[in-house]
């Protein structure tokens, strides 16, 4: 199987996420041998599907078992800990390999764009699902003890795709119910201390644009504690999501009529936000119907949650390419390059795609090869997270794993920084007392999330 | 000597991961195998394929992967005879869907009907059991290769 012929060019990743991952296993598929390092930000790799795949799905997760071979048996290099753009300059990195696949993806949620006062309270989906996924930085809001604001007991979700039904999904189960995934139980404690009462979710189209996948509505209307109601989705809808929502619609819409422990979902077609303002403290979404007897239709939440897709990072955020980060060598891969749109398996065909171009672009010459690759930036980089360190984290992690809980991850980059470099020896257990004093209660655990937390600010 | 055509239908690259898994597992019992997607694979070369095994996951409303639809269109379509094929078929699902393991269901029922013998039972591996295929298929590939005469 193995061809020990044939070029063998020396390739950087930047971004260990899924198309990073799948650029990396198919042109270590076409180059057996050839050097090929994944450079990423985190000391933890496979960026969307540690911190934005659901965390009660565990199942798509498990995607990850395949990129593991990639460390652990098909010689890829990880490089975590090492941010390209400001641990490394990517000029270095572009003159010290052969070929360079930008896979950083988008990592900011998108904004609506629409006249928004100040004080009202909105959110992006993405940085709830990082949240909820025990990503290190919290940008959710926090009063000034370090506890997390609750998102209130009515909510607003603008958007219909795969990562509104994620919220609007994740915000409607109980704790039992998140059995066997790794969600961040105290974060979720504080964040919504029980179920709201209602969450309406806005899709500016039809339901035949409308974006999520049918097994994904399915799964939330199949949730044991919510009412869903229908509004907006026109006689002529077809197909079997409208044959799903049509004995949702016409049911009566009054959140009082529903039993006070259930959350009451009402999905909305046709919908387009127009303002965001404050309205005796809560927050007041309009938005235009096409009606024209009735053309506004105002929702008065707690929190507006917005999910209509990312966005390349903030101007000064020094991690996000620009367009400077470009040659004959540079390539970009996955949302980086095609938008966000799509799910694993378009971004795998996305990568085997690309990864046809470059072994092109090598076979016909177009590329030069024979530059020293990681050997070259390795004195240049301090503190690197090698695949074995990061095992350590993963197996500390699966190790303090509350009940009913598949893992608990750390929340804190230091702590995880200290475990990762903890030991050298695989067999030896971290002594995560020597690391930072863990209490055994999970009350106890909860304070010390807390304590950790608060040392991330 | 034995020779085994290990065929697979991946969207995310799982199935073809335990393909490759199954391959090294048939190795001690003096089974050489070839592994392809069935995207590449012609169905007309089939019929001459003494040992089959067929590897799926099942996608969207209990679909099989894009990969693997031209494949049993084209099963459909050319009707290879394989009344002496044997196969074997492995599936990758998660239970939390209603379809569990509807691909490799529905690809058996095809080669079934053009007069393919199954050996040993289907595995399945189930995502939501945080179990990891690999080690599924290759206990399962033990279990099926002990037990037939290959």
């Amino acid at each position: 199987m193995a061809e020990s012929v044939g070029p063998k060019p020396t390739v950087a990743v930047v971004g260990s996420g899924p198309s990073g991952c799948y650029v990396a296993s198919f042109l270590g598929k076409k180059w057996p041998g050839s050097e090929i390092t994944i450079f990423e930000s985190m000391p933890t790799p496979y960026g969307l599907v540690r911190y934005g795949i659901a965390a009660d799905h565990q199942g798509t997760k498990n995607v990850t078992r395949q990129f593991d071979r990639l460390f652990t048996k098909d010689g890829v290099r990880f490089a975590g800990n090492v941010c390209v753009g400001t641990d490394i300059d990517f000029s270095d990195l572009a003159g010290c390999f052969d070929i360079v696949v930008l896979a950083t993806g988008l990592p900011e949620d998108r904004p609506l764009g629409i006249p928004t006062q100040e004080g009202t309270r909105v959110i992006g989906a993405g940085t709830l699902l990082r949240a909820l996924n025990c990503f290190p930085t919290r940008t959710v809001p926090s009063d000034p003890d370090g506890r997390y604001i609750p998102l209130g007991q009515q909510l607003a979700v603008v958007g219909m795709g795969n990562v509104a039904l994620d919220v609007v999904r994740l915000m409607s189960k109980d704790p039992h119910e998140f059995e066997g995934s790794d969600i961040d139980d105290e974060l979720l404690e504080q964040l919504r201390p029980r179920r709201p009462q209602s969450i309406d979710v806005i899709s500016r189209s039809g339901l035949s644009l409308a974006k999520f996948d049918y097994a994904m509505l399915r799964e939330l209307l199949s949730l044991p504690n919510i009412d869903v109601t229908v509004l907006g989705l026109g006689d002529n809808a077809t197909g079997p999501a409208a044959e799903l929502l049509r004995t949702h619609i016409d049911t009566v819409d009054d959140s009082s009529t529903t039993e006070p422990e259930r959350t009451h979902v009402r999905l909305h077609f046709q919908l387009t936000p127009e303002s965001i303002t404050t309205s005796n403290g809560r927050t007041l979404l309009r938005a235009s119907t096409p009606n024209a007897a009735a053309p506004v239709t105002d929702l008065v939440v707690d929190t507006v949650i917005t999910a209509i897709g990312f966005t390349q990072g903030a101007e000064q955020d020094l991690s996000s390419p620009t367009g400077e980060w470009s040659g004959d060598n540079v390539y970009r891969v996955g949302w980086l390059s095609r938008g966000p749109h799509g799910a694993i398996p378009e971004n795998r065909k996305d990568a085997r795609e690309l990864a046809e171009r470059i072994a092109e672009d090598v076979t016909n010459g177009r590329l030069e090869i024979g530059r020293a690759g990681f050997a070259a930036v390795e004195p240049l980089l301090r503190n690197v997270v090698t695949f074995a360190d990061w095992q350590r984290i993963e197996a500390f992690e699966q190790r303090e794993a509350l009940p009913g809980r598949c893992r608990r991850k750390v929340t804190d980059r230091t702590h995880m920084l200290s475990i990762a470099t903890s030991s050298s020896d695989p067999e030896h257990v971290p002594d995560s007392n020597a690391v930072t004093l863990v209490p055994q209660t999970a009350d106890a655990i909860r304070e010390h999330q807390r304590t950790v937390r608060e040392s991330d600010k | 000597m034995t020779t085994a055509t290990i065929l697979f239908g991946t969207e995310t690259g799982n199935s073809e991961m335990v393909a490759d898994e199954i391959s090294t597992a048939l190795d001690p019992f003096g089974v050489t195998s070839e592994v392809h997607s069935m995207g590449d694979y012609p169905v007309d070369d089939l019929s001459g394929q003494q040992l089959v095994i067929l590897i799926t996951s099942t996608y969207g409303e209990g679909d099989l992967p894009d990969t693997a639809i031209p494949f049993f269109d084209a099963l459909k379509e050319s009707k290879p005879d394989l009344s002496t094929t044997r196969f074997a078929a492995f599936g990758l699902g998660d239970s939390s869907y209603d379809t569990y393991n509807n691909g490799i269901a529905t690809l058996i029922v095809a080669v079934t009907g053009l007069g393919a013998t199954q050996i040993g039972e289907t595995g399945r591996h189930d995502a939501d059991s945080g179990l990891d295929p690999c080690d599924i298929a290759t206990s399962w590939a033990n279990e099926t290769f002990a037990a037939a005469e290959v």
